[in-house]
């Protein structure tokens, strides 16, 4: 095992797995977090992302590999002894201490002093605007007001490494769009590492320096949101980030210049000529799986000529300014979003054209993402 | 709760090597080792002792203590009067266990439906149940004796019969103990229930009535298959109180009139702390605790089924 | 529809008024007769309220003369002084064994129910068979025993026979209590320092305070209940409870009337204590209670 360089202080997690029995919740995970970064670990449930937490606390031993805090190994230390703190989905609140008691509760195991558990919790109290609330007991605050008090508890402690696990999963919607603007404000004031599990793309991409997508306890991408939206590691991780799903077009490319076989032949339409030139530079099949999201699938009233694609408008759904559509074309459906005020009604024909450039193509056997 | 194991055994269920050399399996075996002492020590030895006893003839009266093999056991099983006893266990047992559980579930039943009262009820029923069952007996004897009883002299006020009736006679005595040991043990039956009933989701009586179910049928496929674990559970308790019954007995009708509530309970006292032969009295134990030991293995099993039905669930989920 | 309403209201306030009957009436009763005087239960058919109401038996328990009706003077009741020091010696027995029975019982009942570790398993159907065990056959070896340590007719004999009773079934609570309480809780003392020990006596016994309570309720009526153990370990000596003494005065002493006040002196306190812990005490959900 390769030992980081001594003075960093990144976290790094060497082939590191864990099964329950016969289970397999995380299967040979490779990660290094750097130092004060926001990393989010992203996926559906029982991806493995919670058991990566739960192993980076100390609340779960890897059945194999290692884990690095900086030259420090961790693998095998318990909670109580490594330099981290923790969030709760279910905010972990003890019901018997007021919020004072609560926030403080860290460093009084560790034998601080009282004064200065004192000026600690006043400053961390200041910073998430909870001064007012120090006295009351945990039964009598909000479901917002229990979150910063928790985020406040972890904090407090300056510790090496601050664990979030799904820490608005119990809150309501506005209230979390809030929390996420503080966690981002907080990470920036405190200058700590911090891991953040989420199953919400949207709460991940919103918040994250960097992203790490897990899928059934596999590490598939990690990376800066941008990159992840724009560069997707596979189809997989194309469909899962992104507002919308991203439509899913199987593809025979067929000649340059000539018509595509869409949908395995069912409809064609005309490639742009460097989409064409670009895909097969990649590759030299000419089966692809195409990868649309529907902010590049435009909809309009007229064709454009062999370009297009004739659709009917199958639903659609006013999202604020913009209108998302589920078209029709032939048995097969697309998504497309336009901003638009044009609107079309429910069972209209419209064409439909795609923003090549935009366009990303898949390995259709690998589904990896071609580099085009 | 009724769990036997943890409800996420795989949470935790690797020993932990780290620190302090303190890991999982020495944490329990370190903090369960008093409660093992004691297991060991007043539950199993006297457990083994018992049998070693029962190989005796002990007659505390004579200063008898010999070795006789199984000569004790072949005299209990030999017993005319051991026959009979068991006889009335079981007879006993039957009707507390059948009167208590369905009171228990009518009580239940009655609790869930919302009424003026309703928490003043739930509280009051618990009452015969805190009260302890030799207290329980005094109640009952006075209840019903021809000299104090309110029943003989409601039966005498309405004129139902000329004088007061001693209804603790040789026929009705062993079924009138059985109605006081249902009025001390029904509530419980009633807690287990009710907190079954109370998580029943409404929306399943709502969609009942759309599908046309009148009450009864609401009750067949709504409610009974929600009950089935706890009502079996509450059967099984309630027998083994029944089959375990002492005081009440002894407070009531003392085995009497003539052998008429010598259960089996009441033998082994007999024998062993009246005639102080503690040999036979072991032994006659014995029959005694293969009897509870039978209800208890049931008793296991349906408690296991169910966790087991738990856990699955959760896995589910 | 509501003719149909109406009649399901009537029948639940009539079965609500039965069970109310069914529960109460038989302490109305014991009531009814510790309130009467010994000539009144004995003069005709037993009245349904006492005619002559009074409180002679139970100031007589106390070593105090009271009036009869026509001016008699009631002298105290002899059996009296033992009833008094039964209260006491169960007063005793039950307040030792309490505190001890949770301090033992706590630490197993958690780790059983939350750790998974080798006898676990045994363990637990150990306590499970124990409280099947019944108390005639458990008596006779104890008797012996107890007899040759000369811990019979002592107290602490006796608080040692109860730990083996009261123990098992705390464990076999609070192992449910435990293992409902949420997880992330110790989780976060984990991770705020705290050792498994620690996170025990400072997260998780504090914030189970209810269930506790309820458990030192239930103990204590167990043993102030107990009849069985304290009569056949215990009778002849001066550290005899409640109960057996009672028993004495019931079957050896006194009238009916004396000694359903006496009766009423064990039960009311018991009562009083079941019906204010009643809620604390439902919410364990307990299956167990043989």
């Amino acid at each position: 095992m390769q030992q980081p360089e001594t003075g960093s202080n990144n976290i790094r997690l060497n082939h590191v797995a864990k099964h329950f029995g016969s289970e397999v919740a995380v299967k040979d995970l490779e990660l290094e977090i750097e130092d004060k970064e926001l990393l989010v670990l992203l996926g559906p449930s029982g991806c493995g992302k919670t058991t990566t937490m739960n192993m980076l606390a100390g609340l779960e031993e890897p059945t194999s590999g290692e884990i690095w805090f900086g030259s420090r190994q961790v693998t095998n230390v318990p909670a109580e002894q490594r330099d981290v703190a923790m969030v709760f989905q279910t905010f972990a609140l003890y019901p018997h201490l007021n919020v004072r008691g609560n926030i403080g509760f860290g460093l009084k195991t560790r034998g601080t002093s009282k004064d200065v558990i004192a000026q600690r919790v006043s400053e961390i109290s200041h910073l998430l605007h909870i001064e007012e609330l120090l006295d009351r007991k945990i039964t009598e605050l909000s479901g917002g007001q229990r979150q910063r008090v928790s985020i406040a508890k972890a904090l407090v402690r300056k510790p090496f490494l601050f664990l979030l696990d799904e820490p608005f999963s119990s809150i309501d919607a506005i209230l979390r769009r809030e929390l996420r603007t503080e966690i981002v404000r907080i990470h920036r004031e405190v200058k700590t590492t911090m891991v953040f599990v989420t199953h919400d793309q949207e709460e991940a991409m919103s918040i994250a320096d960097r992203v790490a997508v897990m899928r059934g306890g596999e590490l598939m991408q990690v990376g800066p949101p941008l990159s992840l939206y724009d560069e997707p590691a596979n189809l997989w991780v194309a469909k899962f980030i992104g507002a919308q799903p991203t439509n899913v077009v199987p593809a025979n490319l067929g000649e340059r210049g000539g018509m595509a076989g869409l949908f395995d032949g069912s409809c064609a339409m005309q490639v742009d000529e460097g989409f064409f030139d670009r895909v097969a530079a990649a590759t030299d099949s000419r089966t692809v799986t195409l990868g649309v999201r529907p902010e590049f699938v435009e909809v309009s009233a007229a064709s454009r000529g062999a370009s297009s694609l004739a659709a009917r408008v199958y639903t659609l759904q006013v999202l604020g300014n913009q209108i998302l559509y589920d078209l029709e074309i032939g048995t097969n459906h697309l998504l497309a979003i336009t901003s638009s005020r044009e609107h079309f009604r429910v069972d209209q024909s419209v064409f439909v054209d795609f923003d090549w450039p935009n366009v990303m193509a898949f390995d259709a056997v690998s589904e990896a993402r071609l580099k085009i | 709760m009724a769990e036997l194991s943890p409800a996420s055994q795989d949470q935790s269920s690797r020993p932990r090597r780290f620190g302090l050399g303190m890991t999982d399996a020495r944490f329990g075996l370190l903090l369960s080792l008093p409660v093992a002492a004691i297991l060991i020590l007043l539950n199993l030895y006297p457990f083994l002792y018992s049998f070693w006893l029962a190989l005796r003839d002990i007659d505390l009266r004579f200063g008898i203590d010999e070795f006789t093999g199984l000569d004790n056991f072949r005299k209990t099983l030999e017993s005319q009067d051991v026959r009979d006893a068991m006889w009335r266990t079981v007879k006993y047992s039957v009707q507390v266990t059948v009167y208590s559980t369905l009171l228990g579930l009518g009580m239940a039943i009655l609790l869930n439906e919302k009424f003026h009262g309703r928490t003043l009820l739930t509280a009051l029923i618990l009452l015969p149940w805190a009260v302890s069952t030799y207290a329980a007996g005094i109640v009952w004897r006075f209840l019903l004796s021809t000299e104090t009883g309110l029943f003989p002299a409601v039966l005498f006020r309405l004129g139902i019969t000329d004088r007061p009736p001693n209804l603790m006679n040789i026929d009705t005595a062993l079924t009138w103990i059985a109605i006081a040991h249902t009025w001390h043990i029904a509530p419980l039956g009633v807690f287990f229930m009710l907190a079954t009933l109370q998580v029943i989701p409404q929306d399943l009586y709502r969609v009942g009535r759309i599908d046309k179910l009148n009450a009864i049928g609401r009750f067949r496929h709504v409610t009974l298959p929600y009950l089935k674990a706890p009502l079996l559970i509450v059967l099984i308790l309630n027998t083994i109180s029944a089959v375990n019954v002492f005081d009440l007995i002894y407070f009531t009708t003392a085995g009497g009139p003539g052998a008429a509530t010598r259960v089996m309970t009441y033998e082994v006292y007999t024998t062993a702390f009246l005639n102080l032969r503690l040999g036979l009295g072991a032994a006659e134990a014995w029959l005694l605790l293969i009897l509870v030991i039978l209800v208890t293995l049931a008793y296991v099993r349906v408690l296991y089924r169910k966790e087991k039905k738990i856990s699955t669930g959760e896995a589910a989920a | 529809m509501s003719s149909r309403l109406t009649a399901k209201r009537v029948i639940i306030y009539i079965c609500a008024l039965l069970v109310a009957l069914w529960t109460l009436v038989p302490f109305y009763w014991l009531l009814n007769l510790s309130f009467m005087f010994n000539v009144e239960m004995n003069s005709a058919i037993t009245h349904f309220y006492p005619h002559d109401f009074t409180w002679s038996n139970y100031v007589r328990l106390f070593n105090r003369h009271a009036t009869g009706p026509g001016g008699v003077d009631l002298l105290p009741i002899p059996h009296g002084q033992f009833i008094r020091t039964g209260l006491k010696n169960s007063l005793i027995v039950a307040g030792v064994t309490t505190p001890l029975t949770l301090l033992i019982a706590m630490p197993c009942a958690y780790v059983l129910g939350r750790y998974v570790f080798p006898f676990r398993n045994s363990i637990v159907m150990a306590i499970l068979l124990s409280r099947a065990y019944p108390a005639i056959a458990a008596i006779i070896p104890l008797y012996k025993m107890w007899s040759s340590l000369g811990l019979r007719g002592t107290h602490h004999g006796l608080v040692i026979v109860y730990l083996s009773i009261t123990v098992p079934l705390v464990v076999w609570i609070m192992m449910g209590f435990f293992n409902a309480l949420p997880r992330s809780l110790e989780s976060a003392a984990r991770v705020d320092g705290c050792t498994r020990f620690q996170t025990l006596y400072r997260v998780v016994l504090p914030t189970s305070l209810p269930g506790i309570a309820a458990c030192a309720v239930i103990a204590f009526l167990l043993v102030w209940n107990d009849f069985l153990f304290a009569f056949l370990l215990a009778t002849g000596s001066s550290a005899l409870t409640f109960p057996p003494t009672l028993s004495n005065m019931f079957f050896q002493y006194s009238y009916p009337t004396e000694a359903s006040a006496a009766t009423v002196l064990g039960v009311l306190p018991v009562a009083i204590v079941a019906f204010v812990f009643q809620r604390w005490i439902r919410k364990l959900n307990i299956v167990d209670p043989l």
